[in-house]
């Protein structure tokens, strides 16, 4: 192997994300976290009263969890400066034209009413802790499918639906955050699919937090019953301030028997956001949960969707792209339970790691005894771009059952100087070559994107491999 | 010996409910017995030319670390009942050989050896370990400017034996490591080997074997740490586990900055032979150089059906048909063995395994 000359790339334009609007809060809470806090969240929201006990109960558990013992530090993370909750000023709207003009023109800039018009059933808007936007086509309501903010649905007729099924997959004994979340969560979306309807056209639910030194930590619960089909997308960013912000949030996807979920997400926090979610989807026989994931911003990741397959012959696909570049620790990967027989996973992960950063592959595959004739696959790679970066893979498989089929391949390295010398003598720029090969490299990803979220992965691609070549 | 904190600690830790970051408590090395571990049945034939002996260990092996980490170091350093350092100049005609017999009148086998490769200098070093009790070795390489070494590891204890095993690797430049590790027998199997390729172009090559029946626990950890240029790891494992075995293998290739054009592949592949058993993998890259190639797969599952079938389609009964497989998975270690005789007793030993789960 040669010896090759260092590649320097410049920081990402970030100018689309980080832009800011005056903190115009109708009310927020103190920094910190005390049950008089989480009462009064309770209180502003209008909680029944299962819910309030819930959060005081996950509260304790929160005082009573350590950090974990694995994983990017957490040191600049100091709950008593976050504020848990804070309220817009305006409720939620059904018209763009009824948003104040300051949170309108955030998401405007951001492209989602544009969105919405051209290519969504429905969309959900989060400003800082609340829904300030909900709206879904009348043709896909009147299938009967429910797409609301979380809050609303409590006190409609799917209360007891969502009491059966709000953090049951993701317990506030599940991790500190989770319990966190269980005790301050606000905001986020239901959505329900009845069986047998299939969702023709994405949903997507955008999080925006404007406010320095706030948390968000919205909710989403995903309902789809057997043999419907739902694609739904998420969509995150926030301006960058000079204190640590932190998000939270919780999804739990309830697949139904024979259904098909596909879940994607474009992650693109600010790099003073500590971004501790957690995402699971449990999967019923025949089942498919489906998750593409493309982590781009936030200081620090810790991000694994977990997939439980429950029924038999549940499958489970992950799709995944890591882009971790000056003062980011970007940790990754997914999670999968096989726990019926004749389930199956793919995991495909790629991840860049440059200018510094940190993007690191962690991974669970487990197989329980119940697992007959399971079938695991699981594919990384990583791309170092300089040896200023790290990039570290830690995958674990867990098998508990002898009739499996489980592979496992990961891959380091850099870009090839063959292929650049190649490139080159066809006529491109090294800077060009370069750049087609990331871009290259990163394809099997972005094609599983929605085509608005391809396109900006490729253009970020291509900002970063402007840099000086020498 | 004292109980580990951290024994065979993942140099990256994980989940932990998924019990990986460690060695569990049941394979922690135990307490010294009253009286102490009493006198040991361990020996080495006479060494061929250019091999020498001496019962003091230098400073300088003492601080190289093993897998199974600093703290086990240690206890087996201290308490060991049989220390010797060997030094190897020029190319060794035939391979230094030291036995580990446990029986009756010495069950106890906790055993410091040291070798110390001089530079060019060619050596194969075979410990077997055979007999019932409990077996606890460290062994540490120092293998200098282009040396070569061959450490050949033989464990055939019985079911009822214990066994710690642990190897501490420095290759100077150009120097290469190679290790053999048939791991057979005993209930309780923790071994973990780690090379420090600190100078260029140093390699180190490891090939493992293990079968796991009863209720065997097995914990492995094996680490290659790359800091210099040209430096070169090949890890590769393949295991059979039966009846209620429960295994962990962490293997970690660790690309330090200054790694330049390092390389290195691991691999495991895992045939499970009952639907008892309990195994996990973890395979880490852990990457902070620009220029390297690093790259790991693992297999885990039960025999290929439709290559049973082919075999059988070409006059195999079932039974010879899975022991050519399993011979296949094995032969890369095996072959490595130096003695025709020494290949021949670990294949009748597997042979024996088979036969007592077919």
């Amino acid at each position: 192997m040669a010896e090759v000359k260092k590649t320097q790339v410049e920081p990402i334009d970030r100018s689309m994300y980080d832009f800011r609007y005056e903190v115009n809060a109708a009310f927020q809470v103190d920094s910190g976290l005390t049950p008089e806090i989480v009462e009064t969240i309770s209180e502003e929201k209008h909680d029944p009263d299962w819910m309030r006990a819930f959060r005081l109960k996950a509260l304790d558990v929160y005082n009573r969890t350590a950090l974990p013992s694995w994983g990017p530090p957490l040191d600049g993370l100091n709950m008593a400066n976050i504020v848990t909750y804070v309220r817009p000023n305006t409720e939620m709207q059904a018209k763009w034209a009824d948003v104040p003009d300051d949170i309108k023109n955030t998401f405007e800039r951001l492209g989602i009413p544009q969105a919405e018009r051209a290519s969504l059933a429905g969309v959900g808007a989060q400003y800082d802790s609340e829904v300030v936007y909900h709206n879904v086509r009348k043709e896909v309501q009147e299938q009967g499918v429910v797409y609301t903010d979380l809050e609303s649905a409590l006190h409609s007729d799917h209360a007891e639906r969502i009491r059966e099924h709000f953090m049951h997959l993701v317990p506030p004994s599940d991790h500190k955050f989770a319990a966190l979340h269980g005790a301050v969560w606000s905001g986020g979306s239901y959505v329900y699919v009845p069986a047998g309807v299939s969702v023709e056209i994405p949903l997507q639910s955008y999080f925006r937090l404007n406010a320095p030194g706030a948390g968000q930590f919205e909710h989403t619960l995903i309902i789809v019953e057997e043999g419907a089909y739902l694609h739904f997308i998420e969509g995150c960013s926030a301006p960058k301030y000079n204190v640590a912000n932190l998000h939270a949030g919780c999804v739990e996807i309830y697949v139904g028997k024979n259904a098909r979920v596909r879940y994607s997400t474009i992650e693109n926090w600010s790099k003073n956001m500590y971004n501790l979610n957690t995402k699971r989807a449990l999967v019923a026989e025949g089942g498919t949960i489906e998750w593409v994931s493309g982590s781009f911003g936030s200081h620090t990741s810790y991000l694994y969707p977990m997939s439980v397959l429950r029924g038999a012959g549940a499958r489970m696909e992950f799709t995944g792209i890591t882009f971790a570049g000056a003062g980011q620790e970007l940790d990754t990967g997914a999670q999968v339970i096989h726990a019926a027989p004749r389930t199956s996973s793919h995991i495909v992960t790629k991840s860049i790691a440059r200018d510094g950063g940190v993007s690191n592959f962690r991974s669970a595959v487990v197989v329980t005894k119940d697992a007959k004739d399971a079938k695991s696959s699981v594919s990384c790679e990583s791309l170092m771009l300089d040896d200023r970066s790290r990039s570290d893979t830690i995958p674990v498989m867990d098998i508990a059952c002898d009739q499996v089929d489980v592979g496992h391949e990961a891959k380091i390295g850099r870009i090839s100087e063959e292929a650049v010398f190649y490139l080159m003598s066809r006529g491109l720029s090294e800077a060009d070559a370069r750049a087609l090969i990331v871009g290259g490299f990163a394809e099997p990803i972005a094609k599983e994107l929605p085509l608005e979220y391809a396109v900006e992965m490729n253009n970020l691609i291509h900002l970063e491999m402007q840099g000086t070549i020498g | 010996m004292t109980t580990m904190e951290q024994l065979n600690a993942l140099p990256v830790p994980t989940w932990n409910h998924l019990g990986v970051n460690a060695a569990p408590a049941s394979a922690a090395l135990p307490p010294v017995p009253d009286g102490g571990w009493g006198e040991t049945n361990t020996k080495y034939d006479p060494l061929p030319a250019g091999a020498a002996c001496r019962p003091t260990i230098p400073r300088a092996c003492v601080n190289l670390v093993s897998g199974l980490g600093e703290q086990a170091d240690r206890a087996i350093r201290t308490q060991a009942n049989f220390a010797r350092f060997f030094a190897a100049e020029g190319k060794l005609e035939a391979p230094i050989l030291l036995r580990e017999t446990l029986d009756a009148r010495g069950p106890n086998a906790v055993t410091h050896t040291a070798l110390h490769a001089k530079a060019g200098s060619d050596v194969t070093f075979v410990q077997l370990a055979q007999g019932a009790g409990t077996s606890a070795a460290l062994t540490q390489i120092a293998a200098e400017r282009d040396a070569h070494v061959k450490l050949v590891q033989v464990q055939l204890l019985t079911p009822a034996s214990r066994r710690w095993n642990g190897v501490a690797i420095r290759c100077a430049t150009g120097a290469r490591v190679e290790v053999v590790r048939i791991e057979l027998g005993a209930g309780i199997v923790v071994a973990g080997a780690r090379a420090a390729l600190a100078s260029r172009g140093g390699e180190f090559d490891l090939d493992a074997v293990y079968y796991g029946g009863g209720d065997a626990v097995l914990d492995f950890n094996d680490v290659s740490v790359h800091t210099a240029r040209d430096t070169t790891s090949e890890l590769h494992t393949a295991g059979v586990l039966a009846d209620r075995a429960q295994k962990v293998l962490r293997g970690t290739i660790d690309f330090r900055r200054g790694a330049v054009r390092g390389v290195g592949h691991e691999s495991e592949d895992v045939l499970l032979f009952s639907p008892a058993v309990r195994n996990r993998t973890t395979p880490l890259i852990l990457c902070t150089e620009e220029q390297v190639e690093g790259q790991h797969a693992a297999t885990i599952g039960r025999l290929d059906e439709g290559m049973l079938y082919y075999l059988a389609s070409r006059g195999l009964d079932p039974e010879e048909a899975k022991r050519l497989m399993v011979d296949a998975r094995f032969a890369p270690a095996i072959d490595k063995l130096p003695d025709d005789a020494l290949q021949a007793a670990v294949r009748a030993e597997i042979g024996r395994r088979l036969d007592h789960h077919a």
